[in-house]
């Protein structure tokens, strides 16, 4: 299968989460914008929208209806609300294959703490999607010596920090690096009935579905990695995590949220981060006419690339 | 010799009858026990491993219970059909189709159809309370049930067969 088909593949797994109505309007989007969208952005009363490098254009014919997001939710859930309570309560589902469904409408509280979302208002289908070959521009900076260097990615969200992460987890595999996957949303491996639908390479191990502190400290244990890798650091608990891995020997490839490296200081818990001077390196990503471009930052100097 | 014949004939078909009607009122409680249990092991797969609906529908399809095995081998094959139709559709389709061959009576039909206005669409604690609900109605049914089968099954039978035998006395 080649690229293409790869893309197209992925898009119409992502859409089986939508109800058929809304389906059939995806599938008649042309080939070449199947295979370049990444989100699909569903807000009631509004028709559907798909996204690219970050812009979006509407194309549903009807406006989406609040029966839509509902059943939207239902297939995504699989009718099976009770196995999603976690997520839920983060206001995601992950469905099979490494999509990630985001809702968006009113949160229900409980104990002064969100236990979900009724009364959607939108849903944001994104499409995960392997790129072979992502992270070539910033490999030769992830490997010292033939020692995994400790790295940062850092972006805003959807541009791209899963993708590279995962294409640099494949390829620092392939060279030989015993690479751990702390997968808690499902989204780099997009696992199924426990095995990856992504490439991660040939020495690479997934857990995924827990707190990212939890299945860091199991891996560390348990599979005695070289790098571990892990998405999205958000919460103090994934520092901590973090800081366990890098003092265990093992090297951390993780990426965390921010505009670029200036907006990541800025941030009190990130501040935290950099102060335990685990990252030997950052790399942001910045988007420039839709082109993608990686600048690797020695954490006290930089370089391009 | 054709008398014989006759009176054997018109005593048998009339002894089924009334053993058929007393059949139905055994199916109906077997059919309602199924039911408990089949609602019994959702709650617990609800409780203990939050298995989703499909793969619990999937599993009762292979129970070694028939009528079990029947009604969600049915509402499995529809699940399995992207047709757009939601769940407690076709969880309410299955055993409005099942119904009569697998015994169920119209109440108890409409009490397992109304449990697809809960199931998957809250937390477990909710909806194993909501099914205990159905479960406990059921049981209500199936006393019923029971006393029905005691008092009327045997009355259906020997109804049947004394209708054979007041037929044949007629006849003669």
């Amino acid at each position: 299968m080649n690229m293409e088909e790869k893309r197209l593949s992925n898009f119409a797994q992502a859409i089986t989460a939508l109800p058929i109505r809304l389906q059939r309007e995806a599938l008649a989007l042309p080939p070449e914008i199947r295979c370049a969208c990444e989100e699909l952005r569903l807000r009631a009363g509004k028709p559907m929208a798909y996204s690219r490098t970050g812009m979006e254009t509407a194309f549903g014919k009807d406006p989406i209806s609040a029966d839509d997001l509902q059943e939207t939710l239902g297939r995504a859930t699989r009718y099976s609300v009770h196995s999603y309570g976690e997520s839920l309560q983060n206001g995601f589902v992950t469905l099979e294959g490494g999509h990630r469904l985001g809702l968006c409408g009113t949160a229900v509280l409980r104990e002064g703490t969100v236990s979900g979302v009724r009364a959607l208002s939108s849903i944001n289908l994104r499409i995960a999607s392997q790129v072979p070959g992502a992270a070539d521009a910033v490999l030769p900076s992830l490997l010292r010596d033939g020692r995994p260097v400790s790295t940062l990615v850092i972006s805003p969200p959807a541009w791209g920090k899963t993708t590279l992460l995962r294409d640099c987890i494949r390829q620092l595999s392939e060279a030989g690096v015993r690479v751990s996957v702390a997968d808690e949303r499902c989204e780099i491996a997009g696992s199924s009935g426990g095995a990856p639908q992504f490439d991660l390479g040939p020495q690479t191990d997934v857990m995924d579905g827990a707190p990212k502190a939890d299945a860091a400290l199991i891996l560390i244990k348990t599979m005695s990695p070289a790098l571990l890798a892990l998405d999205e650091i958000t919460a103090p608990r994934d520092v901590e995590a973090v800081s366990y891995a890098a003092h265990c020997g093992a090297a951390v490839l993780a990426t965390a949220h921010a505009l670029d490296f200036a907006d990541f200081k800025r941030r009190p818990l990130y501040r935290q981060l950099l102060r335990s001077q685990i990252f030997e390196q950052a790399v942001e990503i910045s988007l420039h006419e839709g082109v993608r471009r990686y600048t690797v930052r020695a954490l006290g100097g930089e370089q391009g690339c | 010799m054709l008398k014989l014949l006759g009176t054997v004939m018109i005593l048998g078909a009339c002894s089924a009858l009334g053993l058929s009607a007393k059949q139905r009122l055994r199916q109906r409680l077997r059919a309602l026990e199924a039911m408990i249990a089949a609602l019994q092991f959702i709650s617990s797969e609800l409780t203990c491993r939050m298995t989703p609906l499909p793969e619990l529908i999937a599993a009762l399809a292979q129970s070694e219970n028939g009528i079990t095995r029947k009604i969600f081998g049915v509402m499995c094959k529809k699940m399995g059909q992207d047709d757009g139709l939601s769940l407690p559709y076709k969880w309410c389709r299955a055993f409005q189709e099942c119904r009569e061959q697998a015994g169920l009576g119209e109440e108890e039909t409409h009490l397992l159809c109304d449990a697809a206005g809960f199931l998957g669409r809250y937390d477990a604690a909710q909806q194993v309370k909501s099914l205990e609900y159905v479960r406990r109605r059921l049981g209500d049914l199936r006393l019923a049930a029971v006393e029905e089968l005691r008092s009327k099954g045997n009355l259906y039978r020997t109804c049947g067969i004394a209708m054979g035998i007041v037929t044949v006395l007629v006849l003669l």
